[in-house]
């Protein structure tokens, strides 16, 4: 047998969450010794994975199969293809870099890393599993160590964001779960495994419509799909530092990444029938979510609605139904991931040293702290669009898409340009230049442990900016697969 | 072998940005150190790649190098380098001003202590400016065309604490944006519709094949968006007067001489594409004209010595926009590549009254003694004659080309542009009176400038108007070999006609200046003072910027309010809190009946069995 690479992947915070349930609280450097251990071989393991995985294979690599269940076809299996290859790296990357930024949390230590790497491999396993049985527990493993990140580490609303975001999570887990059980029940089904269905099971058309529209609602709510997207704000702006970076960088990316493997793989049909109701509602994603970062005054919020409205651009290429279309979504993913837990990195940071992340009391940090200022400044300009970067290439290939399938929905998308260019430097107007305020002057530079993190992201943001081919590629095997081209 | 002087060329600069990046803090002063040698690094290159060419009559050209950047299944995006004539012209003259600039800024921001932010932004924006000039695509164009957005964004805004200055680069950028959403559209459709956004396939001919005039025009149009945002075209002209907030020589470079002419060098570059639709070609001409003639106004009023130029080169862009909307790209780039010059040789000579007089206003300028710096003086009178055209300066040969091509083209717009001109020589000449002819004060304490500062601010200047003059002189090899070189006619031929229009001009503009500003303080308090409607008119600037405020403020942000509502008090409050709120009452209601007593239940069950017999009997 093989070494089972992904399994490790996923094992490796399953370990160190025992390992740090296992040390004495007091030993707070060891508890994040033993998370940002783990945390770098998931990395390390990611980047072998990407080494070894075979560009011209479309089908599900590196597959590992233990049955479990066979009775109920719930088998633990786990693989790999062009789709999930990025939101592991994506992951593995969020998650290194989110234990190095909260090396600062002094409160409850080692319940906090705990927690981050419960979630983490809760998010592990929902990418790498083609097991139905199996996305729904890691789902769940994801959602519930976020609502103690939230309400025991957060800030601002806490409680009420929690809740807000548990209930909505759960809310869209019940959909999606209801739908995997009617598809257990489907005849020829009775069985768990993806490849299995879609091999075994012919949806009849209005089945299809059915489930189609349950199953996007469910996993919509988790994308953030309009009007289902209010929970994503609160959420962000309660939760702290690096739970605002997992959470907007991969939580939000579960659900995409579900309506991909699941809904489309297993329906496509249903997707072709609702994709211009997908197209219109993530239309107001972009424009609407924009629109109201306009109006935010709290850093956090801006980034929570930028997130909306970046959100709804991979939605926009999922609904094209085309390989371009996807490959956009799925890059658009990862470069949103990155550059949101950049942001979130910088804003949590800037939280910490000015105690306020208001924009009309923050000012001329870049004098005072040019590090994190360039940081968050190279963030924006991701988000805004410029060339060079990650967001740039996402945003080209889905509007390309977009506008050869719904031409006038792709022409209207691109408003969003102009409008995320408008709130995006007012934001750095207003917090980083100017004269220097009361709030900001006792804030101090990054020193190098929070340096590196940062530039770890940076760094990816433009990597995969200049050179998209590389993920292009593997991204390409896998929609043509998924829309039987 | 030519095109690896490319790689030199385009390289050179971003080693530099990097290496600046990298120095610890401690050696952050010899940043300049870092960017200069790359500038002339990057200008050799550049020049004698440019001169081996005219030498050769162009053997290597045209040369492509192209590599696939971004393919899936069916198509595929491009990147790579193109040379031919028009961009080895465009890319010498970008060098080669852009080392010049770097140099001046040596002396220029010597005692500024973020001159390393400064200088890697600088080199940053000649790797991006070549990335514009050597492309070969269109995509790639715009992927350029937005960095150097970028360096123009965060160069304006490079005295932070400064909130005029922030204001002003955001201005820049969200206006560039404006454009710049016409732009992307173009190159979206255009992929979309003709398959490749290649220059050498961009032509009339194939274009023309390919699709019906209508797309045609359209395409046109979407990507001349993109060249009115940054080529400050009327009426998206206004965030470039603002951008005056940079430091001089940044204006000297990125907002006269290079990144605002890369509008034009598109015009010029992808002229396959406007060239193929009249209609296009005339909105061209329109919008060129507007632009001229509101620049040209606007300069006359200004007291702030960057302003005025700032304006002057917003009217200059427009003739040149106007010559390739006449047809002849030649003659625009012809301008362009003159203008470039003595544009940036002006705003240098502003930057040393500004160094020496620590003021930007005319008026102080002359008063604290600005005319006794007989470099600078001797300077602003060179460039300021060929801005104006007078024989034989660049200028005059270049802006005689536009007219000449206007003149073929339309009379209206010939004598629109001859207004222009004498608008031109109006405000030139005002300026130069208000120098030369004021009370000059009490001079100032001579500066002891190190002998390196004095080299670096005088061997620009000195470069740079020589330029100006050679580049201009009939028969002098620059001349005729660069309008050869962009394949003009051999010989130019001499227009008497329009040569006695330009004298003509020049006595007009030159006397009515000489008549009103003899003695400037009194008119200059009636510039500021008068209340005619014209003057008010000019003053604030045609209302260009209220009507933005309006549009920002009382239709963008006030949607933004009105959806910011809606997702607040609909959908969060109504929608969620709404349901949360009905599931707790309902939870609170249904509670009332476990009240655990005796006769609440007896009564319930009366009840329920009233309602039962009820339902019953019925």
């Amino acid at each position: 047998m093989p070494f089972p690479v992904l399994s490790s992947i996923l094992l490796s915070p399953v370990i160190g969450l025992i390992l740090i349930l296992l040390t004495p609280a007091k030993q707070e450097n060891l508890v994040r010794a033993i998370a940002l251990l783990s945390a770098t071989v998931t990395v390390a393991l990611s980047v072998y994975l990407c080494a070894i995985f075979n560009t011209a294979d479309p089908a599900f690599q590196l597959v590992e199969h233990v049955e479990w269940v066979r009775s109920y076809g719930i088998h633990y299996s786990n693989a790999v293809d062009g789709l999930n290859l990025p939101m592991i790296l994506l992951t593995s990357i969020v998650i290194f870099c989110g234990v190095l930024v909260s090396w600062t949390v002094t409160t409850r230590v080692k319940d906090f890393f705990a927690n981050m790497l419960f979630l983490v491999s809760g998010v592990f396993g929902v990418f790498m599993t083609t097991n139905l049985f199996f996305f729904f527990l890691f789902y769940e493993i994801a959602v519930i160590p976020m609502y103690l990140l939230i309400v025991i580490w957060g800030s601002t609303n806490k409680q009420y964001a929690a809740m807000k975001l548990t209930l909505y999570l759960l809310l869209g887990s019940a959909l999606m779960f209801a739908g995997f059980l009617y598809i257990y029940s489907l005849p020829g089904a009775q069985t768990f495994d993806l490849q299995t269905l879609k091999q075994n099971v012919s949806f009849s058309p209005e089945i299809q419509n059915i489930l189609f529209l349950g199953l996007f609602l469910g996993f919509g709510v988790l994308a953030a799909c309009f009007p289902f997207h209010v929970w994503s704000p609160d959420g962000h702006v309660a939760a702290p530092t690096a739970a605002s970076m997992l959470h907007a960088g991969v939580l939000m990316k579960l659900g995409a990444y579900g309506i991909l493997r699941v809904a489309i793989y297993l329906l496509p049909e249903g997707a072709r029938h609702w994709a211009p109701v997908i197209a219109v509602l993530s239309l107001c994603n972009i424009v609407y979510g924009a629109m109201v970062a306009t109006r935010q005054k709290d850093l956090k919020y801006i980034i929570g609605y930028s997130s909306v409205s970046h959100m709804g651009i991979v939605l926009l290429g999922i609904s094209t139904l085309t390989p371009l279309g996807l490959n956009g979504a799925v890059f658009q993913m990862f470069s949103h991931g990155i550059m949101t837990a950049l942001f979130f990195a910088c804003v949590g940071f800037i939280y910490d040293g000015c105690h306020t992340r208001m924009l009309d009391e923050l000012g001329g940090l870049s004098k005072q702290a040019p590090k994190i200022s360039a940081f968050f400044i190279i963030a924006g300009l991701c988000g805004l669009g410029l060339p060079g970067m990650g967001g740039f290439v996402a945003e080209l290939l889905v509007t390309l898409a977009a506008v050869s399938v719904y031409p006038w929905i792709g022409i209207t998308s691109i408003t969003a340009l102009l409008i995320t260019a408008y709130y995006v430097l007012t934001a750095v107007q207003k917090v980083f230049y100017g004269p220097l305020r009361e709030k900001s002057a006792h804030l101090e530079d990054v020193g190098f442990l929070q340096f590196f993190p940062r530039a770890v992201l940076v760094g990816c943001l433009i990597y995969f900016g200049i050179f998209p081919q590389v993920f292009i590629q593997w991204i390409s095997l896998s929609t043509k697969t998924l829309l039987g081209a | 072998m030519a095109l690896k002087f490319l790689w030199v060329i385009q390289l050179a600069p971003l080693a530099a940005f990097l290496g600046i990046q990298l120095l610890p803090a401690k050696l952050k002063k010899i940043a300049p150190g870092v960017a200069v040698p790359a500038a002339l690094m990057a200008a050799t290159a550049a020049s004698w790649l440019f001169w081996s060419q005219i030498q050769t009559g162009g053997r290597d050209l045209p040369g492509e190098f192209s590599t696939p950047w971004l393919v899936w299944p069916g198509r595929a995006l491009e990147v790579g380098f193109l040379m031919d004539r028009l961009n080895l012209l465009m890319i010498w003259l970008v060098t080669v001003i852009s080392f010049f600039v770097q140099l001046f800024s040596v002396y220029y921001m010597d005692e500024d202590p973020s001159r390393a932010r400064y200088f890697g932004f600088l080199s940053f924006f000649a790797f991006s400016m070549t990335g514009l000039v050597l492309s070969n695509n269109l995509l790639q164009t715009f992927i350029f065309w937005e960095l150097v957005g970028l360096t123009s964004y965060l160069l304006i805004g490079f005295w932070i604490e400064k909130p005029s200055a922030a204001t002003a680069a955001r201005k820049a950028f969200v206006i560039n944006r404006l454009g710049d959403l016409g732009f992307y559209l173009g190159v979206i459709l255009l992929f979309l519709l003709f398959g490749t956004l290649n220059f050498r396939h961009l032509t009339t001919e194939s274009l023309a094949q390919a699709l019906p005039p209508r797309t045609l025009t359209m395409l046109g149009l979407l990507v001349f968006t993109g060249v009115m945002g940054k080529s400050a075209q009327f009426p998206f002209h206004n965030w470039l007067p603002d951008a005056m907030e940079g430091p001089t020589p940044v204006s000297a470079l990125i907002h006269s001489a290079t990144m605002v002419a890369a509008g034009v060098f598109l015009l010029a570059r992808a002229f396959g594409l406007f060239g193929a639709s009249a209609f296009t070609l005339s909105v061209i001409l329109t919008v060129g004209f507007l632009t001229a003639f509101v620049g040209a106004a606007l300069a006359t009023i200004q007291f702030d010595i960057k302003k005025i130029l700032a304006y002057s080169t917003i009217s200059q862009l427009g003739l040149m926009v106007m010559a390739i909307g006449a047809g002849s790209s030649l003659a625009g780039m012809f301008h362009l590549s003159t203008h470039a010059f003595f544009k940036s040789l002006l705003f240098l000579t502003a930057g040393v009254f500004i160094h020496r007089t620590h003021t930007n206003d005319i008026d102080a300028i002359a008063e604290k003694g600005g005319r006794r710096d007989v470099l600078a003086v001797a300077m602003l009178v060179t460039g300021l004659a060929s801005l104006c055209g007078l024989p034989p300066f660049a200028g005059f040969f270049s802006k005689d080309m536009v007219l000449e091509t206007l003149k073929e083209r339309s009379f209206l717009f010939y004598s629109g542009a001859l207004f222009v001109s004498f608008l031109t020589v109006y405000y030139s000449c005002r300026l130069l009176f208000v120098v030369l002819f004021s009370e000059a004060g009490h001079p100032r304490p001579t500066t002891h400038d190190s002998r390196l500062l004095n080299f670096s601010r005088a061997v620009p200047l000195v470069s740079l108007g020589a330029i100006s003059v050679v580049m201009g002189l009939l028969g002098s090899p620059l001349n005729a070999g660069l309008l050869e070189w962009l394949g003009g006619p051999a010989e130019v031929h001499f227009n008497a006609s329009l040569f006695l229009v330009t004298l003509g001009l020049l006595a007009g503009g030159g006397g009515l200046a000489y008549f009103r500003f003899r003695n400037p303080a009194g008119a200059l308090q009636a510039e500021k003072e008068g209340q005619g409607l014209l003057l008010t008119a000019l003053r604030r600037k045609f209302f260009v910027d209220e009507a933005y405020d309006f549009l920002v403020k009382k239709v963008a942000l006030a949607a933004g309010a009105l959806f910011d509502a809606f997702d607040r008090k609909v959908i969060n409050g109504w929608m969620v809190n709404g349901t949360s709120y009905n599931i707790l009452k309902f939870g609170r209601l249904a509670s009332k009946l476990q009240s655990g007593l005796l006769q609440d239940y007896l009564s319930l069950a009366f009840l329920a069995g009233i309602v039962i017999v009820f339902f019953v009997v019925l």
